[in-house]
Order: C-alpha cells, then structure tokens, then sequence
C-alpha cells in the first residue's frame, strides 16, 4: 500500500509539469512519422505486415521511452539530496523501488494508450483482429515494463540522471545483443545468452499476434530479477 | 578491518582460477591438456580453501567470522566444480563410465546444480568482500553489515536461480496463445444465391473424422449454407468408417469435401491440420463457390479475340516494354465454370462469330480491327450477342467498334491531382484513377453495394461520350464514373491546364438493346482502361468486382452478383486523400491532442496556485 501512495505522488510529479506530457508528445511524433514512412510503406501492404511493422517500430520506441522515464525515479532523488528524505520516512525500501516503477509503468502505459489509433487505423482500412492488436500491446507494456524495471536498477546505481540513463542504455543494449553472443558461442552457453535477448528472441512472436508462455514469462522474471536488484542497491547502504 | 587480514586477495584468486579454468577447458577441448588443466585447476582451488581454513584457525573475533563466511562460499563453490568434473571426460575416465549412462537422474541432478552452486558461491562472495574492503580502516569489524551483505548475495544468487528455472519451466510447457487474424469465411450473397437457384438436388460429402477441428468448421459453413436452400444435402462421413462410399465418389483419404450432381462430381481439399488449413478455409466461400459453379451451371464459352495487339496476345517487340497480361483474368473466368477460347481471322472471325459464344471479349487491342471482323461482331450483336470492350487511350481509333453501340471514345489520357493511387511517388500516378462513384446498374452490382470499400482502379484511362443520335432502343447507362476532380490531360503533363476540364468522366458503360426473337437481346460494356483487367491490378477488390459483375450481367446470370465472402487479409490501397489523412492524423494530431491536455492540465493547476496568507497571519 505505501508502494502506491509513492506511486500516487510520482504519477502526480510527472502529470504536474509539461515535460511529460512534451516527452510523450515528440516520442508519438516521431512513431507516427515511422509509421507513415516505413509501416505503411509505399506499396500496399497486407493489414497484418503493417501490423507488424508497426508494433516493430513501436518496440523500439517504447525501450526508449524506458530509458527516459525511469532516469529520474532514483537518481533524481539522490541528485537532488532528498533520498535520505525517503530513507527516513516509514516506508521500506522495497515500497520505494516500487512505488517508482508503478509511476514509471503507468506513464509508459499512457504513452502506448496513446499510440492505440495508428493500429486501430489499420483496423478500418484493413483486416485484423482484435486478439493481434492485444498481443502486440501486450508485448510492448512486458517490453515496456522489464526495460523500464532495468531503467530502475539503473537509476539505483547512479548518482545523476545522466548517469542512469547511460548505465541503463548499456544494460538494456547488452541484453539485446545477448542475440548475437548466442550466435557465436556453443551449447549450453548459447541457449543460456539467446534466452536472455531482451528483443530478438522473445518479442516478434507478439508482433504477430502470438503470446508464448516462455516469452511473458521472460519479460516478468527479469522485471522481477531488476527490481529485486534495485531493491538490493538501495538496502546495501546498510553495509556498504 | 586490518588489510592484512582480508580475504579479498584470496577471493580473487578463487574466482579468477574458478572461471578462468572453465574458460581454458572449453578451449583446451580434449586430451591431455584438458587434464593439465583440470588438475591444476582442482590443486590451486584446494591450496585456496586450505589457506583459507588455516587463516579462518588464526584469525579470532570479528576476522574469524569473516574467513569463515568465505570460507563457506569457496567451498560451496568447489562442490559445484565437482559437480561439474564429474561429468566432463576426465569424471568419466576416472569413474570407469559416463555419469549420464551410470546414473542419469544424478546426472540431470549435478548439470542443474553446478551453475547454482557457482552463482551461490561467487555472488554472496562480492558482495560479502564489498561489505569488508568498506571496512578496511574501521578499527572494530562490524559483522552485522557483512552478515547484511552476506544475505543480500544469497537472496538474489536465489532469485537468479528462481528465475533461471521458472524460465526454463516456462520453455519446457511451450504453451501458445495465436491472436493473430483467422476465421473461416461464411457463406457469402452470391453463393447463396447461388445454391438458392437450384432447381435439381446438389449432395456435398465432408469426410472428416469425429471432432476433427477444421471439420468442424467446415461443416457449419455447409450449416449455415444450407438454410433456406431445400436441394442442397450435405453429408458427413468418416473416410475410415466408411470406405467404399469414400471410394465410390472417388476419395481415399479424410479431409476432402466432394460435390456431386449426377455424373458430375468436384473435389475440394481443406486438410485435417488447422495451422495447414488456414488459408483453405479464410477462402472457402470462393473454393466452394468455383466447385458449385462446375457442378451446378452449364459451361459456357468466353471468345478472346487476338491478331490486334490485344493484351496476352504475345510477346512484346524488340525495345518495347511488355504490358501486363489478362492471365489472372482468364483465370477468375475459368473459377466461373467459364472456357477460354481465342477468336482470330484463323478460328473464324472474318465471317462471323461462333455459335457458342456466350460472350465476346476485347481486351485492349492496339491495332484497328478488318472491316470483316467488324462485320462479323455487328452482326454477332445484331442477333443479341454480348462484346466485352476494354480499350485503351493509346490505341487506334475504335470509332468503328463502339459506334453501333451509340458511344464515341476519347482516346485521351485521364488524370486526376487530387485522388489516385501512388505507384512511383511520381507525378505519373496522377493517371492511376481511383474511383468508387458507380451507379446501380446491375453490371456493378456488387461494387455498388460494397461502395467506398471496394474503389476500382483504372492505370491511365480513356473516357465514353454518348452520340448525339444513337440507334434507336439502345439504353446506355454510365456504371462507372471517375472522381469529380478528373480531367482530360491533353498535353499529358499530369497538371491541370487551360481546356482541360475536370468532370466525372464516364469510365465504363453498359448497353443493351432488345432483339426480336432473342430473350435478354444484345449486351454490352466498354471500359476506358484494359489496365483495369490486367494482371497485378486485378487483385484489387473493386476491380475483381467489376470483372465479375460484367462477366455475370454479360452471361445473363446478373441474379448471382454479390460479394464473395473472404476472411483473407488484404493489402491496404492507400489513395493520396488517405496519405495525407493518416500523416496529419499520425504525426500532428495525436501528438498535439497530447500537449493540448498538457497544457490545459498544468494551466489550471498553476490557476489554482498555492493560496497566500492574509495580511497579519490571519488565518
């Protein structure tokens, strides 16, 4: 309960200023201009392919909307010296980082609400079904959600904004290329690295319509592995 | 803590021999220097735990908690290495036989271990020389925090572990979940009409086995085709059950759908398998309907005429480009239960038509016909026969073919600026017509009914002017129109210009004219565009339409349009309107409806503001 009432107050934060709303603003800008240019192509494509494309397209934007929202949560806090504020106050460690991430999760899901109408667009002009466009949302909020979760272990470990964002871009480039070190390396290490690719081998399936357990399963363990890590930083104060 | 007493030297050694020698095993491979390594490997890590238990024996208080922590990690992980030796080449040298054929469940058992192991034994250990490196200067040792850092290596060793196996638990089920478009067409209006029109019983044998899925859905197509339709039966059967029926209609496996009307028998393949069934049953409507057509009509006979440059006509001279052929369009008319036949001076045309002519086609010819063979197809109409005209800007002067049918051509390049379909993204396209303005002649029928969804596309099109005098009885009617917007681009530069007129330009026409002694009497339907039925552009819905609705009104069977139904996906036709319609919609709207809210929230809230304190701290 005290991880939603720091969700509340978060949430509040980003809905206070303009900044938001402006950060969602230029990402849909640039996402509709995706989905003009290479989505809807200059051929005529089948419904399902620009679908596709644009839940492609969309991936992309969301593991960046991630990086943006979560550099603030922690390492704003510590930039601006109120984090013993929190530390102080009656509430555990493990409300903070997710109370965070609940604000972080429910404005990434503002953001991809707002994308709804290029796929409902398709929806009219062509044939798709509605299962299509809810697999492929749901793929971008796990997407969303364990990128934003390592966003917050980023944030966690840094002292400024600046820092998270960079240390998060690392982590979250690292496991997308997680594809390429499965390509080179042999068995069982292989398997192990192509598991763990945050894109190449679990979110296509979702771009066409397809929900495989093993693929939600990954995207909710490593947000749950993240944030337990987050968790982790902000308690080693105690021994550090 | 006093450095001389830190373990951290030792940890690193133990890590780094640890990991370094299950990085230089995988590389050594095999043999000999597989066992150098091993050994050594096993001797350093040895040496390491018995320094560690020597200084755990000296050490006293707060140090000898210390060491006996990382002590317990570097043991921990030396199981797990054992675990590991145990199954590589040289375990199975020195236990006599490989673990996975002498025990396979421990094998199973010490594979998943051995990672586990190393994660509990090497994380707890960062964390716990961490917490001691922090305290490197204190002058007492606090246990408590290295306890704390302790614990934290071993919660989140355990929820990596947790993780790693959930995941693998996960991948093992395979569980799918497929969202993506699939349903099986339903029985569309021509279809219906279809089978509502027969006049003698058409039996149709499913053979599937029980609670086969793709049967299922084939049997409640048939169910909902049959309602108000008494001569259709429809039967299902277990090929294996039942195999000399299967044999007497001729089929030897499940999975087949046969129709039969006497002799005439047709079979239609779905398959058992739903993933392989799919795109059989998205289209059903259209298999089932081309299989009723064959068993259920007579055959009729279509006349192609050829020797004028027609399109599928042969091949392209030297330096020419070759234009697109009618292939897809003799094969809608073959899906028709309607033959194909080519009609030159060779097969006949210099004299007259053939008798079995159901309809007589012209498709974009490019040369002026014999006065002969226009004698042949006036008196071919004269007698009520039905011409197929499709014609082109570029062609000869066709003023002798359409004359008799109260029309003139004006073999001038259309186009239009505002609605077109992008091709090349170049100011070309403005030729490509696109228009869903039709009337409600029953040729259009289908397209009527379908309207904006159906647009039909015609790739530089001529036009139709009716004769100021026309034979008397002709009834012309314009079925299809071009955008409002279109103009006559004489000088062909794509661009409106002075006497270039925008008008909706007649596209197609339908004529027909009573014949004393002949039933329907004389029919007709001239296009300004033989594009229109071309390959590549007959995909598109309208103009798939628009071919089968002229080839129904032509053949008499008009009573039969309707739109096929298809639950397969199709390409979106995106017209420049629409280009422009969706780029404002994607790129400025959203994103400005966004900022709007934004604007209005934050406003108000600045509006209502913090309130300031009377004067004198009244409150």
């Amino acid at each position: 309960m005290k991880a939603l009432l720091i969700a509340r107050r978060e949430i509040a934060g980003y809905l206070r200023t303009l900044s938001g709303y402006i950060i969602v603003a230029v990402i849909l800008a640039v996402n509709g201009l995706f989905f003009n240019a290479f989505a809807l192509g200059k051929a005529a494509e089948r419904s399902a392919t620009v679908l596709s494309n644009f839940f492609y397209y969309s991936s992309g934007f969301t593991i960046v909307a991630s990086v943006f929202i979560s550099m603030r949560l922690l390492a704003e806090e510590r930039q601006a010296g109120t984090l013993p504020l929190l530390y102080s106050s009656p509430v555990r460690d493990r409300d903070i980082v997710l109370g965070k991430y609940l604000a972080g999760l429910a404005f990434l899901a503002v953001y991809l609400l707002c994308t709804l109408y290029m796929p409902l667009l398709v929806m009219v002009h062509g044939k798709v079904s509605v299962g299509h466009i809810v697999a492929g949302y749901a793929g971008l909020l796990l997407l969303g959600s364990a990128s934003l979760a390592v966003g917050t272990f980023g944030s966690a470990l840094a002292k400024n904004q600046l820092m998270a964002a960079i240390i998060t871009a690392c982590m979250l480039v690292a496991l997308i290329l997680c594809w390429l070190l499965a390509r080179i390396t042999e068995q069982p290490l292989s398997s192990v690295f192509s598991a763990l690719s945050l894109w190449n081998q679990h979110f296509p399936p979702f771009q066409a319509g397809l929900v495989h357990l093993r693929d939600v399963a990954y995207y909710l363990l490593l947000t749950y592995v993240a944030l337990f890590a987050a968790t982790r930083v902000l308690e080693a104060r105690r021994w550090r | 803590m006093n450095p001389r007493g830190s373990s951290l030297v030792l940890s690193l050694v133990f890590a780094v021999v640890l990991v370094g020698g299950l990085v230089l095993e995988r590389i050594a491979g095999a043999g000999t220097a597989l066992t150098a390594i091993v050994v050594a490997r096993t001797v350093l890590l040895l040496a390491v735990v018995g320094w560690a238990a020597t200084r755990m024996a000296q050490a006293s208080g707060g140090r000898k908690v210390l060491w006996r922590w990382a002590l317990l990690c570097y043991v921990v992980g030396f199981v797990g290495l054992l675990l590991y030796t145990a199954q590589s080449e040289l375990g199975t040298r020195l236990l006599g036989t490989a673990l996975s054929q002498s025990s396979p469940k421990l094998a199973v058992v010490s594979q998943a271990l051995f990672p586990a192991l190393l994660v509990l034994s090497l994380l707890p250990l960062a964390l716990l020389e961490a917490s001691a490196a922090a305290m490197a200067r204190a002058p007492v040792l606090e246990t408590e925090r290295a306890h704390g850092a302790l614990f934290s290596g071993l919660g989140t060793a355990f929820v990596l572990i947790f993780s790693f196996s959930a995941m693998y638990v996960a991948t093992q089920l395979d569980k799918t979940w497929d969202l993506s478009y699939f349903r099986t067409a339903k029985p569309g209006e021509s279809t219906r009409k279809l089978i509502q029109g027969l006049n003698e019983p058409l039996q149709v044998t499913l053979f599937f086995p029980p609670a086969n899925e793709v049967g299922e859905a084939v049997a409640q197509y048939f169910r909902e085709l049959g309602q108000d339709a008494p001569q259709l039966q429809v039967e299902r059967l277990d090929q294996a059950v039942e195999p000399s029926r299967a044999r007497t209609l001729g089929v030897s496996t499940n999975g087949v759908v046969v129709f039969s009307r006497g002799e005439q028998r047709e079979v239609l393949t779905v398959g058992l398998e739903i993933d392989r069934a799919r795109g059989q049953l998205q289209r059903l409507d259209q298999e089932v309907q081309k299989r009723l057509l064959t068993v259920a009509r007579p055959r009729r006979v279509l006349y192609l005429t050829t020797g004028h440059g027609e399109r599928g006509d042969g091949k392209a001279a030297p330096g020419e480009t070759p234009r697109p052929g009618i292939g897809q369009l003799k094969e809608l008319m073959r899906a028709q239960n309607v033959e194909v036949q080519p009609l030159g001076v060779a097969e006949g045309l210099g004299s007259e038509v053939p008798r079995d002519a159901a309809v007589v086609a012209i498709i974009g010819p490019t040369k002026e016909f014999l006065q002969e063979e226009i004698n042949a197809l006036r008196e071919y109409l004269n007698k009520g026969g039905r011409l197929w005209l499709a014609l082109e800007p570029e062609g000869p002067s066709y003023d002798a073919l359409v004359e008799p049918l109260g029309v003139r051509y004006v073999n001038t390049l259309l186009a239009n600026d505002q609605v077109y379909f992008r091709a090349t993204r170049q100011q070309s396209d403005r030729a490509n017509l696109a228009t869903a303005a039709y009337s409600s002649h029953p040729s259009v029928s289908t397209l009527a009914s379908l309207g904006g969804q159906a647009p039909v596309a015609f790739l530089g099109s001529g036009a139709f002017e009716t004769r100021s005098n026309p034979q008397q009885g002709l009834g012309l009617d314009v079925s299809v129109r071009a955008h409002e917007a279109t103009f006559v681009d004489k000088n062909r530069n794509f661009t409106e210009d002075e006497g270039e007129d925008r008008r909706a330009w007649p596209l197609v026409m339908a004529i027909d004219k009573p014949i004393q002694g002949s039933k329907e009497g004389m029919r007709a339907v001239v296009m300004g565009d033989s594009d229109a039925l071309a390959d590549g552009v007959l995909p598109n819905l309208g103009n798939a339409y628009l071919a089968l609705d002229t080839l129904r009104w032509l053949t008499g069977e008009e009573a039969l349009a309707g739109a096929v139904s298809s639950e397969e996906d199709v390409p979106i036709q995106h017209t420049r309107e629409q280009d422009v319609l969706w780029f404002y919609a994607t790129v400025l709207l959203a994103p400005a409806v966004v900022l709007g809210v934004g604007f209005f929230v934050t406003r108000r809230r600045g509006k209502r503001g913090p309130r300031v304190a009377p004067e004198g701290g009244a409150r």
